[in-house]
């Protein structure tokens, strides 16, 4: 995302400086202005109902509602904050760590009409501000969202909201500035993150590690078979997912171009070969390809192929998908055993370590022909550790502060009740 | 094995038998039943069909299995067996039969996938 808006189209109109400025209109570009508007809605489309879909079908017939209900809470509650003070804490100029509140509740924003002046952000000078703020609110949003599958059926609906609103504050917003704002440190640094391997995929996959570990196991979990409730609607809400993910990178590129093109193909051939490599590694291990395999290799292949979709090219794309599919397949089943934790839907294993091997190959496969640079893969192992390490330890401490004001954790009656039940007073008939 | 994968595999057997020399079968009686599931297995086997061997040899092991042979009795291992070293790793996770396509895992304990 940096890359494609600090190098292609910044160089086109050379803001002065960075963050948001005001232009004549006559300056926007409707081709550039009208893709960010639809892969806005695209991204929107994975989260909701994508992503709701995706996890209601992979919990008990009990929990299939509260899951759809925190994914679309989630998704009011982070529009509201990114009104609020996300966005002006993710890009407005500040520091290395952290950007600065001159933009809280969009204040600065500039559309008028009858001067024919409109502001637009340094890193999309040819698209309107306020598209921009949309576009990455979707992100901003499915971030967290992420996260639910992590302590699926068992975290109290209070508990959940109190950690989400901190969680995209403190965690989302500084993590999103380190590497999309010019002045963060990891963008400085040279870590390349094209669409969100790290601030999105890595960041949510540490810390769902981190509640699953926090919440502890579900009741059962290891003695009695958790049966997913309809793998059908996980099918639908993966392919959401695949179909949005076209927006999700194809509009990083921040322009309707040749690198945006060359995003969204790339983003089609990894999400295929990850999904015939799990598949594959998944019929030679267990005897049976599964329709849950085939959704989480092709959303792992999207994973990995994230950060590096404004990079690479399609051959390239098909090495790290094939790569992603065999290690998010490992990471789901051969690590979370190892790990031990709760992680109910894979959040770790699919995202957290698809992010990883995407970031890592991005250093490895950038191409400067089509990104404009080479890959680090030391600054690409800055990014992760730096993700991890933060993410990590302020998901701990936010979980700590929530776990003493409300309680995490639904009650066992409640847990066996379920959550549709216990926690919104409806059920799946 | 989940009894809805048993409940497949007793169906297809059921229907190739049908076709083949025409003796209809109680699908959901087999499931229930061991001694029932032994009596269309043998019959299955009498007919020189590969599909129909084929089946018989699956739901053979999918509903009786042979009987647990006793293992040698163990030490307990010491503590730093269970640790979390990488050294221990690859030998305790992919030596695990979770990773022996030739014994079928419970399906959904411990695991989504």
């Amino acid at each position: 995302m940096l890359s494609a808006h600090g190098w292609a189209l910044a160089e086109a109109a050379k803001p002065t400086a960075p963050g948001p400025f005001v232009v004549p209109m006559a300056q926007l570009d409707a081709g550039n202005t009208a893709w960010l508007m639809v892969s806005a809605a695209l991204v929107l489309l994975m989260s909701i109902p994508g992503l709701a879909l995706f996890y209601a079908g992979m919990v008990r017939k009990k929990n299939i509602l509260a899951t759809m209900a925190q994914t679309l809470a989630v998704c009011a509650l982070v529009s509201v904050l990114w009104w609020a003070v996300g966005y002006s804490l993710a890009f407005m100029p500040g520091n290395e760590f952290i950007g600065s509140l001159k933009g809280a509740f969009l204040d600065h924003l500039m559309m008028d009409i009858r001067s024919g002046e409109v502001s637009v952000h340094s890193l999309v000078p040819t698209v309107p501000e306020a598209v921009f703020v949309m576009f990455q609110m979707t992100f901003a949003i499915i971030t967290p969202a992420l996260i639910t599958g992590a302590f699926a059926e068992r975290m109290k609906f209070s508990a959940l909201l109190w950690f989400m609103a901190l969680w995209s504050v403190l965690v989302y917003a500084p993590v999103a500035h380190w590497v999309w704002e010019p002045g963060g440190w990891l963008a400085q640094m040279g870590a390349l993150d094209f669409a969100g391997g790290t601030v999105v995929h890595i960041n949510a996959g540490i810390a769902g590690l981190v509640c699953a570990w926090m919440l502890g196991r579900r009741i059962g979990f290891g003695q009695t078979a958790l049966m997913p409730a309809n793998l059908g609607y996980t099918m639908i809400g993966a392919c959401l997912l695949w179909v949005g993910w076209m927006g999700f990178n194809g509009g990083s590129a921040g322009a309707a171009d040749g690198r945006a093109g060359m995003a969204m193909l790339v983003t089609q051939m990894a999400a295929a070969a990850a999904a015939l490599s799990w598949m594959l590694a998944e019929w030679l291990v267990r005897g049976t390809p599964t329709l849950l395999g085939l959704c989480s290799g092709a959303v792992a292949g999207l994973v990995a192929i994230t950060p590096a979709s404004g990079f690479v090219g399609p051959q390239s794309a098909v090495v790290m998908g094939v790569l992603a599919g065999v290690g998010c397949y490992w990471g789901a089943t051969g690590l979370k055993r190892w790990l031990g934790a709760d992680d109910s839907l894979d959040v770790f294993g699919v995202h957290g370590v698809g992010g990883i091997i995407g970031a890592v190959l991005t250093g490895v496969l950038a191409a400067p022909a089509i990104g404009g640079v080479s890959g680090s893969v030391a600054a690409q192992l800055a990014g992760v550790a730096g993700t991890l390490v933060y993410s990590g330890l302020v998901t701990a401490a936010i979980l700590w502060v929530v776990d003493r004001v409300v309680g995490l954790r639904v009650s066992a009656q409640a847990e066996r009740d379920g959550l549709d039940l216990s926690q919104h007073g409806e059920r799946v008939e | 094995m989940l009894d809805s994968e048993k409940f497949a595999i007793a169906a297809h057997l059921h229907v190739v038998l049908r076709r083949v020399n025409g003796r209809v079968t109680d699908v959901e009686w087999m499931i229930h039943s061991s001694e029932y599931a032994r009596e269309v297995i043998r019959v299955a086997r009498t007919e020189d069909h590969p599909e129909l061997l084929r089946l018989a040899d699956k739901l053979e092991a999918a509903l009786l299995p042979p009987a647990p042979v006793p293992k040698p009795e163990r030490r307990a291992p010491p503590p730093e067996a269970s640790s979390r070293e990488a050294s221990d790793f690859g030998a305790s996770r992919f030596a695990s039969s979770d990773f022996d396509p030739v014994v079928p895992r419970q399906r959904y304990v411990g695991t989504l996938r």
